[in-house]
C-alpha cells in the first residue's frame, strides 16, 4: 500500500527532539528571570562580571532564535553563529561608522535589519531543497562569514572593530542598568517565544515539523513558513549581536567563528528544542561554562562534544524536556492514587486521564457516544455546523469581532463537481493508476473501492497534488487542479486525510484541530503573536471552531491532551475532525474506518453524513466493502490501476468483473468447494 | 586572457579537486551504508595532516611509518566514531538528525583533541621527497606531490570498485545501498556494515591526509573546510554516486582554483557555494544524483 512518500525524506526532522509542551507555568517563569535580573544584584557582584553575564544572556538571545526555526518548525540550522556574527558587524560599523555617537536603539535596528536580510539571503536559496541541505548550507555561512570578516579591511580584517578606540562611542546605558535592560530583552523574547509558539505561526510551524504533507494537506505553503521561520528566527540573533557588540565594545572574526555556531545549537539541544525556558537554561550552561571555565578553556571543545552527543542519544528532549516528562509521570501518579474516589466524583477530578484510561479499559466505547463536557457547550458554530447557509460570525466580549470566512459552496465554483479524467501515473514501469475517470459532486458520497495496490491512494495523492500525474485532468468548474501544488489545492478546499493519520503529535488535540480553522479566520499573523487586534477574538473563535468540530466527531473531550498520547482511533477521528474544520468543498477520505471501533465507525459514518448534507463532495477509499456499499451513493472500482466498474451500489454489487476481482472466481460459475 | 594560466588553473584544480574526491568517497561509502553523513571525515583528513607533520617533522621516523600510523590511526577513529557516535543513535531509530548534531559534535572533539596535543602553532610546512620534483607539460607544470595526490585518488578508487565488486561485504553494501529493506531480509546485518563502512571512511581520510600533508601544511582547523568542500562536492555530484562525488569534487576543484586565480583566494569557499547554488537550482538532485533521492 503506497502512501505519500514523494517528500518524505527531504526534510529531516526534529520532532523527536522536542520536548513536553507543558512547561508554561507564568508564576515560575517570572521567578525565573527575576532570579536572573536581580540575583547578581543582591549578591553585588562587580561590573566585570555583570559584562561576563551579559555575554551569556547575548548568546542566550541567538539559541533562542535557534529554537525558533529548529525547535518549534523542525529546520536545520546549523549557522546560527554567522546570522550572529554579521548583526554584530553591522552594530559595529553602524557605530563605528555611520551614525555619530552610534547609539544603542540605531545599533539594534540595524542589528536586527542585517540578521533579516541574512536570513533571507541564505534562507531563500537553500529552503528550496530544505532538509539536510540546509543544515550543511548554513554550516557553510556559519565558516563563511568569518572568513568574509577576516578579509574585509573596512571592518578592521583580523583584529575587527574596537569601538572602544572609538570617540563618538558612548555606552550609554551601562553597567547594572545595561544589565537589566538585555534580561529584559530576554525575558521578552521568550514571551514572544511561547506566544508565538501558541499562536497561529507556531500551529503552522507545528505542522510543518510534524511533515511536510501534513502541512500542505492544510494549505500551509512549506517555502513561505520555513521563511518565515528563518526571519524569526534572526531577530533575536540580531538583538544577541547588537547588544554584544554594544556591551563588549568589540567583534572579531575569531568571535564568530564556526564553533560558536556548533556551542549555540549545543545549548539548543541541551536546554531543550522546542520548550520555552531551555534555550535560556541550555544557553545559559553552555555560555556560562565558556565564560567561567577558566582553566579547562582548552578542554571546551571536547567537553561540549561529549555533553552535546550524550544529550542526543540519552535525553533527546534536552534538560526541561526531561524535566517536563518527571513532572508528567508525577502528575500521573498522583492521578492514579486518586483513582480509589467514587467514580460519581472520578470525573470531575480528574478529567481526561479517568478518559483515557477508561477508553484503554474498553469502557470508552459506548461512552465515545454519550455527550462529553464540551459537547454540550452551546457554540455557535456547532449549532450551524448542518445548515450550510447560515451567515456564521461570532462576536466575543470586549474583543474585536471576527468573522469566519463565508461557506466555500456560495463562491462561484460552488455548484461544480469534482472531475477526473483520463488520470494515468506509472512508477518505474509500473502502471500505478491507468486512465481513470471519477466524478465527485458536491453533497454527495462517492466510493473507491479496489484490492491492495490498486492505485486508489494515489488517485487521492494525484488528485490533491502529492504526485504529479503523468496524463489526465483534475478540474472544478474549468479550474485545472492537475498542476497545482498540494497547497494550493487545499487552498482552494480540497481536503484529505492520510491512510496513516499524521498528526502534530507534541501538540494538544485542540491546537491539531486550530491549525485547520485557522485558516478561515482573518487575523493577520502578527496580530496572532502579539494578540492585539483581532488576535485574541480569533484564537477564541478558532478555538471554539475546533472544539466544534471535535464534538461533531465525539471526541471534545480529548482536546486538552497531547495528540500523541491518545489511542489510535481517536487519532483518526482527530485527523477527521480537521478535515471538518477546514470546512472543504471536497473532502477525500483514505480509509478513515480502518482501526476503529463499530461505535466509532457510527460516529464517522454520521460525520459523513453532515458533511455530504452540508454540501461538501466526498470520496472514500475504504476496504470495508460492506460499508462503502450501505453509505455510497456512487461507487468505482479499481483493479490494477485500471476502473473496472462504477454506479450505484446495486449495478457495482452485481457486476460479474467487481465479483471476480474481489472474490477470486467467475460470478456466473458460484463453485463450491467439494473437497 | 592567458590561455596559459587558465590551462594550468584547470590542471591545479583537477589535483586539488581529487582531495576533495578523496574526502567526498569516505562520505559516499559511509552514507551508502548508513544513510550517515559524516560530518568529522574532514577532521579526520586534518588528523593525518597533523599526525604526518608528527611523526616526520618531529620525530623524523620514515615515509612508510608515516603512512602506516596515519591510516591506522583514521580507521580507528573511524571505528569509535561509529560504535559510540552514530551506531547507539541508529539503534535508538528517531528522528533522522541526531547523527548529524553527534558526527558535528565529534568532530569538535576530534578538532580540540589533536589541537591540545599539537597545540595552537602556526602552520609549518611538512617535508617530502616529491615537493621539489615538478611534472612538465607543456605550458603546465605541476608539482610531483600533486600528481601523488591524482594517483592516490585513482588508487582509493579502484580499491573501493573491487570492493564494491568482488568481495562478499562490498556486495553486501552496495544492496543497502540499494534497498535497505530487502538486504536486511537477505540477512545482511547493517551494524556491521557500518562499522567496517566508517573504517573504510576512515583509511581514505588518512591516505588523503598524509598525500596532501606536504602541500598544506599544519593547521587544526582546516579540518571543518575540508567537511564542507567534500560536502559541495557530494552535492555537486549527487548523493550516495562514487562517480558523483568525483565528477563534483573535480568541477569544484577547478571552480575554486580558477576564482583563486582571476578573484584571489580570500574568499574562495564562495566559489563552491556560488556552485552549489548555480547546481542546485538546475538540478537539485546534483549532477548524478537520481530523482527522489535527493534526500538523506
Amino acid at each position: 500500500v503506497s502512501s505519500v512518500s514523494s517528500g518524505d525524506g527531504s526534510s529531516p526532522r526534529v520532532g523527536w527532539l522536542v520536548g513536553s509542551r507543558r512547561l508554561w507555568r507564568p508564576g515560575a517563569f517570572v521567578a525565573f528571570f527575576a532570579a536572573i535580573g536581580f540575583g547578581p544584584l543582591v549578591a553585588g557582584v562587580s561590573t566585570v562580571t555583570l559584562t561576563q553575564f551579559e555575554f551569556i544572556l547575548c548568546l542566550s538571545m541567538v539559541v533562542i532564535g535557534l529554537n525558533v526555526v529548529m525547535g518549534f518548525a523542525g529546520q536545520l540550522s546549523l549557522g546560527p553563529g554567522a546570522i550572529f556574527g554579521v548583526a554584530g558587524y553591522a552594530a559595529a560599523l553602524v557605530a563605528a561608522h555611520a551614525v555619530a555617537g552610534g547609539g544603542l536603539p540605531i545599533m539594534v535596528a540595524a542589528g536586527i535589519v542585517a540578521a533579516c536580510v541574512a536570513g533571507v539571503v541564505i534562507g531563500v536559496p537553500a529552503l528550496r531543497v530544505g532538509g539536510f541541505y540546509l543544515g550543511m548550507t548554513t554550516l557553510l555561512l556559519a565558516a563563511f562569514v568569518p572568513l568574509v570578516a577576516t578579509n574585509w579591511n573596512f571592518a578592521g580584517s583580523t583584529g575587527g572593530i574596537e569601538l572602544i578606540a572609538i570617540s563618538s562611542f558612548v555606552q550609554q546605558p551601562s553597567g547594572t542598568a545595561l544589565y537589566l535592560l538585555i534580561v529584559g530583552v530576554v525575558f521578552v523574547l521568550s514571551v514572544l517565544a511561547w506566544s508565538t509558539r501558541h499562536s497561529r505561526i507556531g500551529r503552522r510551524f507545528s505542522a510543518l515539523r510534524s511533515s511536510e504533507e501534513l502541512a500542505a494537506s492544510l494549505g500551509v505553503s512549506s517555502y513561505q513558513t520555513k521563511l518565515l521561520a528563518f526571519v524569526l528566527s534572526a531577530v533575536p540573533a540580531g538583538l544577541g549581536g547588537a547588544f554584544l557588540v554594544f556591551s563588549h565594545q568589540t567583534i572579531s572574526p575569531g568571535s564568530i567563528n564556526a564553533t560558536l555556531s556548533v556551542y549555540i545549537l549545543a545549548g539548543a539541544v541541551i536546554g531543550g528544542l522546542g520548550t520555552i525556558v531551555g534555550p535560556v537554561v541550555g544557553g545559559a550552561i553552555v555560555f556560562g561554562l565558556i565564560q567561567f571555565l577558566g582553566g579547562f578553556a582548552e578542554y571546551e571543545g571536547i567537553i561540549f562534544g561529549c555533553l552535546l552527543i550524550l544529550v542526543v542519544e540519552l535525553a533527546p528532549e534536552g534538560l526541561m524536556g526531561v524535566r517536563g516528562r518527571i513532572g508528567e509521570a508525577a502528575t500521573r501518579l498522583f492521578a492514579r492514587r486518586r483513582s480509589i474516589l467514587p467514580p460519581a466524583l472520578r470525573g470531575r477530578l480528574m478529567g481526561a486521564p479517568h478518559r483515557r484510561a477508561a477508553f484503554e479499559h474498553g469502557t470508552a466505547g459506548t461512552d465515545i457516544l454519550s455527550p462529553g463536557p464540551f459537547d454540550e457547550l452551546p457554540s455557535p458554530l456547532h449549532a450551524g455546523l448542518h445548515q450550510p447557509g447560515l451567515a456564521r460570525s461570532a462576536s466575543i466580549r470586549g474583543s474585536t469581532p471576527v468573522s469566519l470566512e463565508p461557506e466555500r459552496p456560495a463562491g462561484p465554483a460552488g455548484g461544480s463537481a469534482l472531475e477526473v479524467r483520463g488520470l494515468s501515473r506509472s512508477f518505474g514501469g509500473v502502471q500505478a493508476v491507468d486512465g481513470v475517470d471519477l466524478t465527485v459532486r458536491p453533497g454527495h458520497l462517492s466510493a473507491l473501492i479496489g484490492p491492495n495496490g490498486s492505485g486508489k491512494t494515489t488517485i487521492i495523492n494525484l488528485v490533491t497534488g502529492f504526485y504529479r500525474p503523468d496524463a489526465g485532468t483534475v478540474t472544478i468548474g474549468g479550474e485545472h487542479l492537475e498542476r497545482r501544488s498540494a497547497a494550493w489545492i487545499a487552498g482552494a478546499g480540497v481536503a484529505r486525510t492520510f491512510q496513516a493519520p499524521k498528526l502534530m503529535l507534541e501538540d494538544s488535540v485542540l491546537e491539531n484541530v486550530m491549525v485547520a480553522s485557522d485558516k478561515r479566520i482573518r487575523c493577520s499573523d502578527a496580530e496572532s503573536v502579539l494578540r492585539i487586534g483581532r488576535g485574541r477574538s480569533a484564537t477564541r473563535v478558532s478555538a471554539s471552531s475546533a472544539t466544534a468540530a471535535l464534538a461533531e466527531l465525539g471526541i471534545a473531550r480529548y482536546a486538552s491532551e497531547v495528540a500523541g498520547e491518545v489511542p489510535h482511533g481517536i487519532q483518526r477521528l482527530i485527523e477527521m475532525a480537521r478535515a471538518v474544520a477546514v470546512r472543504p468543498r471536497f473532502l477525500f477520505l483514505d480509509e478513515p474506518a480502518a482501526g476503529l471501533t463499530p461505535a466509532e465507525i457510527a460516529v464517522l459514518v454520521a460525520a459523513i453524513r453532515s458533511l455530504t448534507a452540508a454540501g461538501v463532495g466526498v470520496l472514500l477509499v475504504e476496504h470495508n466493502v460492506r460499508v462503502v456499499l450501505d453509505l455510497a451513493e456512487e461507487v468505482t472500482v479499481l483493479h490494477q490501476g485500471l476502473k473496472i466498474a462504477s454506479g450505484t451500489p446495486e449495478i457495482v454489487r452485481t457486476d460479474p468483473e467487481v465479483i471476480r476481482v474481489f472474490l477470486g472466481r467467475s460470478a456466473d460459475v458460484p463453485e463450491r468447494t467439494t473437497r | 586572457m592567458n590561455l596559459d594560466i587558465l590551462l594550468s588553473g584547470i590542471v591545479t584544480g583537477l589535483a586539488s579537486g581529487s582531495l576533495y574526491a578523496m574526502v567526498a568517497i569516505g562520505y559516499t561509502v559511509v552514507y551508502n551504508a548508513t544513510r550517515v553523513f559524516n560530518l568529522a571525515q574532514g577532521q579526520l583528513v586534518m588528523m593525518s595532516i597533523l599526525l604526518c607533520y608528527f611523526v616526520l617533522s618531529v620525530e623524523k621516523w620514515p615515509l612508510v611509518v608515516a603512512l602506516v600510523i596515519c591510516v591506522v590511526a583514521t580507521g580507528i577513529a573511524g571505528i569509535v566514531e561509529e560504535r559510540f557516535v552514530v551506531r547507539p543513535l541508529l539503534k535508538l531509530g528517531h528522528g533522522r538528525i541526531g547523527w548529524l548534531i553527534a558526527t558535528l559534535a565529534f568532530s569538535i572533539i576530534i578538532e580540540t583533541v589533536v589541537a591540545d596535543v599539537y597545540g595552537y602553532n602556526p602552520p609549518k610546512a611538512i617535508p617530502s621527497p616529491l615537493i621539489s620534483h615538478v611534472l612538465r607539460a607543456g605550458p603546465v607544470t605541476l608539482s610531483m606531490q600533486y600528481v601523488l595526490v591524482v594517483a592516490s585518488l585513482i588508487g582509493v578508487v579502484l580499491l573501493i570498485e573491487f570492493f564494491y565488486g568482488r568481495t562478499w561485504t562490498g556486495q553486501a553494501m552496495r544492496a543497502t545501498a540499494e534497498d535497505r529493506e530487502a538486504a536486511a531480509l537477505f540477512g545482511i546485518e547493517p551494524a556491521r556494515l557500518g562499522m567496517t563502512a566508517f573504517a573504510i571512511g576512515g583509511v581514505v581520510a588518512g591516505i588523503a591526509g598524509f598525500v596532501i600533508a606536504p602541500i598544506v601544511f599544519s593547521t587544526v582547523s582546516i579540518g571543518l573546510t575540508y567537511s564542507l568542500e567534500g560536502f559541495l562536492a557530494m552535492a555537486i555530484g549527487g548523493f550516495g554516486s562514487l562517480r558523483g562525488a568525483i565528477v563534483g569534487a573535480l568541477a569544484l576543484g577547478v571552480t575554486t582554483e580558477l576564482w583563486d586565480v582571476y578573484l584571489g583566494s580570500h574568499i574562495d569557499l564562495a566559489a563552491g557555494l556560488c556552485l552549489l547554488v548555480l547546481v542546485l537550482a538546475i538540478r537539485p538532485v546534483g549532477i548524478f544524483g537520481r530523482v527522489g533521492e535527493r534526500t538523506v
